[in-house]
């Protein structure tokens, strides 16, 4: 079997490599089809498919692996940013996503198939252990201007506005994957989120809320069926520390 | 001519006033019971919200009906006086009931534990099933169901494995004296930074807990979240993924080793056989 590179989401027509992964589809009969990803070596997922339409590669919300323990993402900046009082700046910064294969039957019907994530998933607790939250970890450096995300990665466009009396040092910024919105470009690996509003009201408190995508190009993914329960409110808290 | 007496001899009035406390009072009572059932629904579970507000619906039913029965006139204190001893019966005999009772109202209100969360009542262990008015069931991780009397689950230690977010396991390592501890140290990072369950925050830690007899102890604390059967999938990865990757750096895991003095000399007999012999002992 010959596997090409992907270079990028969209539908999936031939094997192809992903990072040390292959993915690939093999016909059984006109009716069946079984799904497979290859990671060095060794079968890691594995699907019958009865009559499907397509096959789709997308980005997901970097919470999926190796099971669903939380909603929430944790972006740690490399180094804090000090705001000061009563004024807003905005920075873009990186998160991670998880490739999700999508399956769709002729009525456009998907299943989520599989996840895999292509950078080294990490957990940690924010806030305390008796009342905090378990988050995705993830390290980014702090940018002025859009960047180009890689493989295995969406920006975030983020206003982070201080609306306290004092400077402000903010190390950190979680989000809640189901508030967010992914938006991709087909053919390429480029993600993003949406415009995401950072309002700091004390030293440890902040709100986040979320508007709408910023890169005109981009569509936003199909969210896998349950994941998001129906919108009550637009927005997040950080309680226990920025 | 005697209907007519009777018509004449009721207290209409008193009729009247009657049934207008009678509706009132199960209008009331209707009132009550919806007001309780909606206040208590918000930190109560729905089984035992309803049995409250049902109780206290049949009681102000009963003193509405007591009350009527007394304005038309019929004496009732013969059936207050029944009434009171068999109140003294029942308690007696459902006092056990009632123990029960009360301690699952007060289980419910301080919530030690949910549905779901692995859980040690006394000798017992493992995952809550059910928390009724009565009784709390656990299912034990070999498949078995155990019923404790609400009274017993009040009465009890109850460690909750579930009641934070994150839960924190220890390993201890031992490596033999001669081996080089920070090489150690680094292998056992290297590992728990590729778990993706391992913690960053609370952060591992990795150090000598003690110098043992035969080995150098290394303690490895870890922190992973708490949810279902996590803690007990990364226990069992961790400790062989930590066995290996130390097998495969060569460092040595060292067994207990004892060295066997006898007091008195050692007589060993040497019994010298044929090459014949030997050679059917080879075979």
């Amino acid at each position: 079997m010959v596997f090409s590179t992907l270079s990028g989401y969209g539908e999936l027509k031939e094997p192809v490599s992903i990072g040390p992964c292959r993915i690939f589809y093999e016909e059984i009969d006109r009716e069946i089809i079984v799904y497979r990803r290859l990671c060095n070596g060794r079968v890691e997922a594995e699907e019958i498919v009865s009559k499907p339409l397509k096959f789709e590669i997308i980005p997901l919300y970097p919470v999926f692996t190796p099971y669903i323990i939380t909603k929430y993402v944790s972006i740690h900046l490399t180094q804090p940013l000090i705001v000061p009082s009563n004024s807003s700046i905005t920075i873009y910064l990186k998160l991670p996503v998880d490739i999700g294969v999508y399956v769709y039957d002729l009525n456009g019907r998907y299943e989520l198939i599989d996840v895999y994530p292509p950078l080294k998933v990490k957990y940690g607790v924010y806030g305390t252990v008796e009342n905090g939250v378990i988050a995705r970890h993830y390290i980014s450096p702090i940018y002025r201007d859009l960047i180009k995300p890689g493989f295995g990665e969406a920006v975030a466009k983020v206003n982070v506005l201080n609306r306290f009396e004092r400077w402000v040092k903010v190390s950190r910024i979680v989000l809640d994957s189901q508030l967010l919105r992914l938006h991709y470009i087909k053919g390429s690996w480029e993600a993003y989120t949406q415009e995401i509003l950072f309002e700091i009201s004390s030293p440890t408190i902040a709100y986040i809320s979320y508007g709408s995508s910023f890169i005109e190009k981009a569509i936003p993914i199909n969210d896998p069926e349950g994941f998001k329960p129906p919108k009550l409110r637009g927005r997040s808290e950080m309680l226990w520390g920025l | 001519m005697v209907l007519e007496n009777i018509f004449f001899q009721i207290d209409w009035y008193a009729v009247l006033r009657a049934i207008i406390v009678l509706v009132v009072g199960f209008i009331f009572s209707w009132f009550i019971r919806l007001a309780l059932y909606k206040s208590l629904i918000k930190i109560l579970p729905l089984s035992l919200t309803r049995t409250i507000s049902r109780a206290v619906y049949y009681v102000l039913i009963f003193l509405v009906i007591i009350t009527v029965l007394s304005m038309l006139g019929i004496d009732l204190t013969g059936f207050v006086v029944a009434g009171g001893i068999v109140g003294i019966i029942l308690g007696f005999a459902l006092q056990n009931t009632i123990a029960n009772l009360f301690s699952g109202i007060f289980l419910q209100w301080e919530k030690p534990f949910k549905i779901g969360s692995y859980v040690r009542i006394g000798d017992i262990e493992g995952f809550v099933s059910d928390v009724s008015i009565m009784s709390t069931k656990i299912r034990g991780l070999d498949g078995t169901v155990t019923r404790i009397p609400n009274y017993s689950v009040f009465q009890s230690n109850i460690i909750n494995y579930h009641a934070l977010v994150a839960r924190r396991l220890e390993f201890i390592i031992g490596i033999a004296y001669k081996e080089d501890v920070e090489k150690a140290y680094e292998v056992i990072r290297k590992v728990l930074e590729s778990h993706p369950l391992i913690l960053v925050n609370p952060e591992p830690e990795v150090f000598v807990r003690e110098l043992g007899s035969s080995s150098v102890d290394i303690a490895v604390r870890v922190w992973v979240p708490n949810i279902g059967m996590i803690p007990w999938i990364v226990r069992r990865e961790l400790l062989w993924l930590l066995k290996k990757a130390i097998t495969e750096e060569g460092i040595e895991i060292p067994f207990i080793q004892n060295d066997v003095w006898f007091r008195s000399p050692l007589k060993i007999e040497i019994e010298r056989i044929s090459s014949k012999q030997a050679d059917e002992v080879e075979e």
